[in-house]
Formats: structure tokens, C-alpha cells, sequence
């Protein structure tokens, strides 16, 4: 079953992208900051097959956890898809650059983030 | 008339910490709240439901908001207290000083709006791009 890895600091974001994915054939890991997820990747034998990350985190916001992803060997290929209230063009071209996969502005709804993960990992 | 200013000041300062204090609080309320009723769910084990994915989002955009609100009266606060400090040890620069503080609060001020922007997110229509 494809991992997929969702990445936000705030834990009724993590609650809504959980009960919008329960139904999915996938494996669904959740951290609440950037450092754990890195350090999950770290040790995990298992990388993720997504990465689904918010913009707005203390310490480390998505586009430098996107910088990390990118400098690691298991995740240098990762698709990682950002999943904001930011629409700024400039944030997504910096996205972009660092080779982001996507980008799902809040308030998402349950189909519309299921059909996005399903077209990253073709599960359909 | 410079010990009426710090008073008014010291009192402004008071009203924007118990703002402070309250958000935080409402915030955090808010938080447990959802966080309660999903694990409501949960325990009774019901499935999917738009509406509720739609409130937890909506709760999250709602904690942020005030979070920058909040700093931005945390950044009025130490503003009001550079400014009454220099009140009592530089009271020959008072023009300068109060203009410092004019720029201090309109900074702090803007980034609020911005954040204010950065976390409201779509107003309607839904947005997924791939690149």
C-alpha cells in the first residue's frame, strides 16, 4: 500500500486530511513539524510515495522542508504537493523551482484532494 | 503632561494584553473543541463527512487568524514599550520617538493584513495546480 506522509502544525488540519483520505487505499503517516517528518524519513526503511505538506509552519516552513526532501537521496524524486490558504504566484514559483508537484489551496474538500493524491500515485 | 502619556500608554498596553490573553484562550478552546468532536466521530466510528472536513479546515484558518492578529498586538505591545522607555530616557526626542512608534505600529499593522491574507485561502472556487 503506497505511503502517503502529511506534514502540518496544526492538528485539526491533520484531523481533517485523515478523515478525508480514510477511505483510500493508502498508508497515511501525520507530523506535526517538518524536523519530525525528516527524521521519520531518516529512519524509516520505508520513504513515502507522497508527500503532502502545508506552507505555514514555525521553524521550518514547507519550501525549506521541500529544499531538505530535495537534498536527500531516498526522497530526491518524491512527489510532494503543497496544501495552503497561501496563493501567492511568487510562493508557488519558488515551489516550483525546487521541483514541487503541486499546489491545493485551503479549504480543500475531500474529493478534490482524493482525486489529486489518486493522480499522483495513479491509483486510478 | 509625559506622566498622562505613560499612563495612557500603560493602559493601552493592559487592554491589548487581556485581547492577548482572550484570544489565546479562544483559540485553544476552539482547538479542543473540534479535536473532541472528532474523536466523537470517530469512537461512533462515522465516516466520511464533507461538512465536517470543511468545519475542522475552517477551524484551523480561524486559529491562525487570531494567532496573527495576536502577534500583531504582541508587536503593538513592545512597540508601546519602547516608546513610554523612551518616554523617561530621551523626552528631548519626542517628535522622533512618536514618529518611530507611528512606523512601529503601522508595520505591525500591515503584517497583519498580510498574514490575514496568506491564511484565509480560496474564497470559493476550489484550486489544485500541478505543475
Amino acid at each position: 500500500m503506497p505511503i502517503v506522509m502529511f506534514v502540518d502544525d496544526s492538528e485539526t488540519a491533520l484531523a481533517s486530511t485523515k478523515i478525508a483520505t480514510q477511505n483510500m487505499p493508502i498508508e497515511i503517516k501525520q507530523f506535526l513539524s517538518a524536523a519530525e517528518a525528516l527524521e521519520d524519513i531518516g529512519d524509516a526503511s520505508a520513504v513515502p510515495d507522497l508527500i503532502i505538506t502545508d506552507l505555514n509552519m514555525p521553524v521550518m516552513n514547507g519550501l525549506e522542508f521541500l529544499k531538505e526532501l530535495r537534498g536527500i537521496e531516498a526522497t530526491k524524486k518524491t512527489p510532494v504537493l503543497m496544501l495552503t490558504t497561501e496563493t501567492k504566484d511568487e510562493l508557488k514559483k519558488q515551489g516550483k523551482a525546487l521541483g514541487l508537484t503541486g499546489w491545493i489551496v485551503k479549504p480543500f474538500n475531500p474529493a478534490q484532494l482524493q482525486a489529486a493524491i489518486n493522480r499522483v500515485l495513479r491509483l486510478e | 503632561m509625559m506622566e498622562v502619556n505613560v499612563e495612557l500608554l500603560s493602559s493601552l498596553e493592559d487592554v491589548f494584553e487581556h485581547i492577548i490573553d482572550v484570544q489565546k484562550d479562544v483559540e485553544k478552546r476552539s482547538k479542543d473543541s473540534f479535536l473532541k468532536i472528532n474523536e466523537l466521530l470517530k469512537e461512533r466510528e462515522i465516516g466520511l463527512d464533507d461538512r465536517f472536513v470543511e468545519a475542522l479546515q475552517n477551524q484551523d484558518i480561524l486559529s491562525q487568524q487570531i494567532n496573527a492578529t495576536s502577534e500583531a498586538m504582541e508587536g503593538i505591545v513592545k512597540s508601546l514599550r519602547t516608546y513610554k522607555k523612551s518616554l523617561k530616557e530621551d523626552s528631548g526626542n519626542i517628535s522622533e520617538n512618536i514618529t518611530k512608534l507611528e512606523q512601529n505600529l503601522k508595520r505591525s499593522l500591515q503584517e497583519a493584513k498580510d498574514k490575514k491574507s496568506a491564511f484565509s485561502g480560496h474564497s470559493g472556487e476550489e484550486e489544485v495546480e500541478f505543475f
